[in-house]
């Protein structure tokens, strides 16, 4: 029997493969064959390493986040849901109405019940709200920053808090890609007062490539007042040339 | 409380491609902590592991009308977690950053106060890296996760018999890299 042979003989009796007949075989070959005793103490040794692995931990934001999008999933269900319901009740109730004096109770039963679910939706979006803050203030994740900054502007339009926090990560963020991510979300928003808040940060970025991107960005709709930032980016000492390159073409295309 | 749910793995698939989306909560409880572990010793990254899991569940929502009535869920959610590794791999050559930082794979190592233990669990971690992703894979699946054969080969989608082989051949290349190391230690 050659090494090969030997081998495989051996891992399929340490992998319970073998049939009585191999088994043996095995035994006697380990008694008797030095060659054999140190391949089959080897794997032997190999496979309860391996098996004895311990099983690693994910972190809770995993699960945070997973349930985090679980919900954006389900809010449009839910949302057509009770629509119909809303449309069910009423026609219901309109019929009703002709029919029994049963039906203004049954009304008064569904605004009471709708009332209900808008304080309960209300609710919902404050814990949502809370969990994406809690998600962009992460210092120990950037993909944790990055999905809560992402998923922040699918939640809302305009909330002063969220906004806040994605300027804070757009000016200070250390992950250039979170910084980015940050200007993405910023950019759907399209507000003068947005606007006007992204040529601040562009006077203050230190980020060259976010602030290529600011610069591409803020000159999209021919602002006119971002003239004096770039001249003074072309300028200042120590601006990357990148960017200088970049300050330069865009004020071409303005003039 | 949701892992003790009476419904089968496929059973709770079907609902949450029939829209009782809350439904994949429970799939997440049951099987996020192995495909986990899967992804991080495949890509010897704990964090890495942790933003691919992500992925996979999120895909899982996206192709749910994907899934097939008669096929087992977990070949079907390994499957997936094995295309997202494949997407996370191609992209790392890209982007020229297929190295593992050392560091990384500390990350991957039991605490230990025993010197001696650090060093045999540590060489056993490089001696993994070694291989290459397909043995990696198996011996994740077969050794670290203890599954079947017969559940290795639906997942990767070929024949028992091919899957022993492979076995058989990356404990023998793992054997030899990792008395290599020892030896020239």
């Amino acid at each position: 029997m050659n090494k090969e042979e030997k081998e495989i003989l051996i891992n399929k009796y340490l992998l319970q493969a073998c049939d009585e007949s191999e088994k043996q075989m095995v035994e006697k070959l380990v008694q008797e064959d030095e060659e054999a005793r140190v391949i089959f103490k080897q794997t032997e040794l190999l496979l309860k390493k391996l098996e004895n692995e311990p099983t690693l931990q994910p972190s809770e934001s995993l699960r945070q986040t997973f349930l985090l999008s679980l919900a954006n999933e389900l809010k449009p269900t839910q949302a057509t849901n009770s629509f119909n319901m809303k449309v069910f009740y009423k026609v219901a109730a309109a019929f009703l109405v002709i029919a029994t004096s049963v039906a203004a109770g049954f009304w008064v039963n569904t605004l009471v019940q709708e009332r209900k679910e808008y304080a309960a939706l209300q609710k919902e979006m404050q814990e949502t709200k809370a969990l994406l803050l809690s998600m962009m203030k992460n210092p120990m994740s950037a993909s944790q920053r990055m999905v809560g900054v992402s998923q922040a502007a699918d939640f809302s339009s305009l909330d002063q808090d969220i906004i806040k926090s994605m300027f804070r990560l757009l000016n200070e963020d250390p992950n250039s890609n979170v910084r980015l991510a940050a200007l993405e979300a910023l950019a759907r928003y399209n507000t003068k007062e947005i606007k006007e808040q992204l040529l601040i940060s562009l006077e203050k970025q230190q980020d060259p490539v976010v602030q290529v991107a600011l610069i591409k960005l803020l000159t999209q709709d021919n602002n006119q007042a971002i003239k004096p930032t770039l001249e003074e980016l072309i300028q200042k000492e120590g601006t990357e040339k990148a960017v200088r390159d970049a300050a330069h073409s865009a004020l071409l295309r303005l003039s | 409380m949701q892992l003790l749910s009476k419904h089968t793995d496929e059973e709770l698939m079907v609902a949450v491609k029939n829209g009782a989306i809350e439904k994949a909560a429970i799939l997440f409880d049951r099987y996020h902590v192995r495909i986990f572990n899967y992804l991080s010793r495949l890509a010897l990254n704990k964090e890495v592991g942790e933003d691919l899991t992500q992925n996979v569940f999120l895909r899982m929502l996206k192709y749910k009308h994907t899934y097939k009535e008669q096929a087992r869920f977990q070949s079907w959610i390994y499957q997936m977690a094995r295309n997202v590794f494949a997407d996370h791999y191609q992209s790392m050559k890209k982007t020229m950053r297929s190295q593992t930082p050392i560091e990384s794979l500390a990350e991957l190592l039991p605490e230990h106060d025993d010197a001696r233990q650090v060093e045999m669990e540590n060489r056993l971690h490089l001696s993994l890296q070694k291989l290459n992703e397909e043995q990696r894979e198996l011996l994740v699946l077969t050794r670290f996760q203890q599954m079947k054969y017969e559940e290795v080969a639906d997942i990767m989608e070929t024949t028992v018999a091919n899957i022993k082989i492979k076995v058989h051949r990356a404990i023998h290349k793992l054997r030899e890299i990792y008395f290599e190391t020892e030896a020239y230690e």
